[in-house]
């Protein structure tokens, strides 16, 4: 059974199509990373397997049973983006109603509460009303709240929102950790960089269309291209290269240098030996690794333009909200 | 169950957390306080007898289990002679009874009419009376009789078959429904030497000046305000309980409860909240319920609170412990309840607590006027004062109809009150001319518009998204 799946699920909020036919599938103890554009649905995917927002067609299901079904939420943690929490709360009575919410005994809550914010560091503040928390404190708090009736799935939309770098790295230990004890993760994020060390797989989003899907691994997998630079004053056989059948473009950026893109089934042997019969002296090379950066750019690029841009194509403009 | 202490817990907080709250609880002990300054001293016999006395001559038939008075009061005069205060409150006098030389000459009456009063008291009811000027066009259920029954006839034997024993029978009776002493309390043998149609009597009436009918002078902020007025102890009681806390603390209470609980909903439903609350293992509608006995709970103890502590105080300084005072709290909890489905409805649709606040406060005013309107109308359809078009009884039989009884529930609250505090005889008088309403009409009517502003509620907050 997988913790997570969908089939070909559509959501539409009056005329704007906010998902268009979304199918992917969340095995357990995976950190699963949704990407994508602002407005792409990634946050409208999330409400609808937790039963906040209706679908409008297609199958979600969350633990096996039909998201927006009342029980098995009890096993999912959720951080909403944007949360707003009751001001006349204190961090450890917020928690204390959550978990009274989720059925966690009194004597298991007051043991967990304090564990779990302690995990989020703001343990010290637990008794301090949340209308005095600052922005990353609140966003720890929201973390731990979605963690401390131990929940199968953790849903978290953009988890990171707000916290400081060492804090930021903090959650991402946090989270292997969550990993390693067996639960399931499903985050939203922007942070590029933070997704791809911490996501076994991801899916990026656009417009509503799952557009790619796959392990870090597999998306960033390289195509073969090195970075060339020769010693200064020499000049790069741009068109003996191109002859030989291997793309090549300056880099722009650093002068000197020269991405060399091998066809499919040779490596950059014969072009290392042009060079040298050349006599020419190599002193930089590097087998270029895409990042996931790259991959999300070239992914959105070669998509549709994303709803920031619609306005350019004379649609009608997006706005976030209701 | 935990959940739904999760919520009503939470629905505290809030409460807690703004200074409404604070306000509300000092303006409850204010009144506890001022209450608690009211002191109550009895009067002596000679003040207080001449004031119960003339009471005597409402007549309760059947031995005084008729509810319902005769319709011609005897002129007699009742008066106390040589009173004496003992230990405990016990009143020894002489009462002494004669015809009204004012009033008896202008009516057609036997001549000895105090046999004739105890002969009434001892027979039967007769028929009610009708009311000569009923517009009977008007209300099919409005009731053309009035509130008292015929006098029966009586023979010059009959009136000679009266019985010192049931003189004696009548007078203690007469004592306890006026001056609210028990029957058990009172010693009554008659004199000799006394020239019928007059009658003089031995009297002792223990703990006396204790009783609800015994008046008593009242003053104010512990006797800095010397005593001012003397009334009936009673009837300071009801005054206390009814004017005072039912009528201008409850109202006071019911806006302003309106207004702090306005805001537990809209802030519920504010972008960033909800989203928090229904991804927890609870339904929507379950939460929505919740949250509004939440609301329910508060007044609750607000009004338990004040409720109880004016219910204390006037306990202790006054002497009269009136249990039916303690009913007023689940009342006005009901009445709240009325106001706040209305309040969650609105707040639900709009999201705007200020939306709220004004429309329930329109409300409730609303429903006052149209129970103003029902008992003019009704009192309009007895006694004909003035000329109503038909579809103006219509109009407000219909609203009064479909929409809760607020100005009933006002009333059960009044009767019970009254019912509590003052001598049977005095209750029974002010049932005549105010008509209790029934429980089930006053709850029925009023629970199915609370689940009908329930229903809408619930129906909105699950149809829509986030
Ligand atoms: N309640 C709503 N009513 C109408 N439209 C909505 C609503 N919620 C979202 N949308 C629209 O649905 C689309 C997807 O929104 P969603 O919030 O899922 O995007 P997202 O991928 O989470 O974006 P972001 O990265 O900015 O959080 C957007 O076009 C948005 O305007
Ligand atoms: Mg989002």
């Amino acid at each position: 059974m997988s913790v997570i799946e969908t089939r070909d699920l559509r959501k539409t909020y009056g005329r704007i199509e906010a998902l268009k036919g979304v199918s992917l599938r969340v095995e357990k103890g995976q950190i699963y990373g949704l990407l994508g554009q602002n407005g792409a649905g990634k946050t409208t995917l999330i409400k609808i397997l937790l039963g906040i927002v209706g679908k409008t067609e297609g199958e979600a299901l969350l633990l096996g049973a039909p998201a927006g079904a009342v029980e098995v939420r009890r096993k999912v943690g959720y951080l909403p983006e944007d949360h707003a929490f009751p001001g006349y709360h204190t961090g450890y009575s917020l928690m204390d109603f959550y978990g009274s919410l989720y059925g966690v005994p009194a004597a298991e809550r007051a043991k967990k509460i304090p564990e779990a914010l302690e995990l989020v560091g703001i343990a010290g503040r637990m008794h301090s009303k949340i209308k005095t928390y600052s922005k990353g404190m609140k966003q720890r708090l929201g973390i731990a709240q979605a963690l401390m009736h131990d929940p199968d799935l953790i849903i978290l939309d953009e988890p990171t929102d707000g916290v400081d770098p060492m804090g930021r790295k903090e959650i991402r230990d946090l989270m292997a950790d969550l990993k390693n004890k067996g639960h399931t993760i499903f985050l939203n994020s922007h942070l590029l960089g933070e997704v791809e060390l911490i996501c076994d797989r991801v899916a990026i989003l656009q417009q509503g269309k799952l557009v790619r899907e796959g392990t870090i691994d597999e998306l960033t997998k390289t195509k073969g291209t090195y970075t060339l630079g020769l010693l200064a004053g020499q000049t790069f056989p741009t068109d003996a290269v191109t002859a030989l059948g291997f793309p090549v473009r300056a880099l722009p950026d650093t002068a000197g240098h020269f991405e060399v893109t091998l066809p499919d089934g040779k490596t950059i042997e014969p072009v290392m030996k042009l060079l040298s019969e050349r006599g020419l002296t190599v002193v930089h090379i590097v087998e270029k690794k895409q990042s996931l950066e790259d991959v999300f750019m070239t992914t959105v690029e070669g998509a549709e333009p994303g709803v920031d841009r619609k306005r350019r194509r004379g649609a009608r403009p997006v706005g976030g909200g209701e | 169950m935990q959940q739904f202490f999760a919520i009503l817990k939470d629905s505290f907080r809030e409460a807690v957390d703004g200074f409404v709250i604070y306000v509300m609880l000092a303006l409850a002990a204010v009144l506890i306080v001022l209450v608690a300054s009211v002191s109550f001293t009895p009067d002596s016999p000679d003040v207080a007898l001449p004031k119960v006395l003339p009471k005597f001559a409402i007549l309760y038939p059947d031995q005084g289990k008729g509810t319902f008075p005769t319709a011609v009061p005897v002129p007699l005069k009742y008066q106390a002679a040589n009173a004496q205060l003992g230990a405990n409150g016990a009143a020894t006098f002489i009462l002494e009874v004669d015809r009204d030389k004012e009033r008896d000459g202008a009516l057609a009456l036997p001549l000895d009419g105090f046999r004739y009063a105890v002969y009434t008291w001892t027979k039967p009811s007769g028929p009610k009376v009708e009311n000569p000027f009923a517009n009977r066009n008007r209300g099919p259920n409005v009731s053309t009789e009035l509130g008292i029954v015929a006098p029966p006839a009586a023979s010059a034997d009959d009136l000679k078959g009266v019985t010192d024993e049931q003189m004696v029978a009548f007078l203690k009776f007469q004592f306890a429904a006026f001056v609210g002493v028990h029957e058990s309390d009172v010693t009554i043998s008659r004199r000799a030497g006394v020239a019928e149609p007059a009658y003089a009597f031995d009297v002792q009436l223990n703990n006396a000046t204790t009783a609800r009918g015994w008046t008593q002078s009242v003053s104010v902020l512990f006797g800095a305000v010397p005593p001012f007025k003397s009334r009936p102890l009673g009837a300071s009681v009801a005054f206390i309980q009814d004017q005072l806390v039912n009528g201008i603390g409850a109202a006071v209470t019911l806006m302003l409860s309106v207004v702090i609980t306005a805001f537990f909903i809209p802030n519920m439903l504010r972008k960033g909240s909800l989203d928090l609350l229904i991804s927890k293992p609870i339904g929507r509608v379950q939460l929505l319920v919740y949250k509004y006995i939440g609301g329910l709970t508060f007044i609750f103890l607000l009004s338990a609170f004040t409720i109880g502590g004016v219910w204390a105080v006037t306990g202790v300084r006054s002497g009269l412990w009136n249990p039916t005072f303690l009913l007023v709290v689940p009342v006005l909890t009901f009445t709240f309840a009325i106001l706040y489905a209305v309040s969650t409805v609105i707040a639900v649709y709009t999201r705007s607590a200020i939306a709220a606040i004004l429309i329930t406060l329109a409300f409730m005013f609303f429903l006052y006027l149209l129970g103003q309107a029902k008992t003019v109308f009704d009192a309009n359809r007895i006694v004909n004062e003035f000329d109503l078009p038909e579809w103006a009884y219509t109009l407000v039989d219909t609203l009064n109809n479909i929409l809760p009884r607020y100005k009933d529930l006002d009333k059960l609250t009044t009767s019970f009150i009254t019912d509590g505090t003052v001598p049977v005889g005095d209750a029974r008088i002010r049932g005549i001319f105010v008509e209790t309403p029934s429980w089930a009409g006053a709850f029925g009517v009023s629970l199915a518009f609370i689940a009908l502003m329930l229903g809408l509620a619930s129906w909105r907050l699950v149809k829509r998204d986030g």
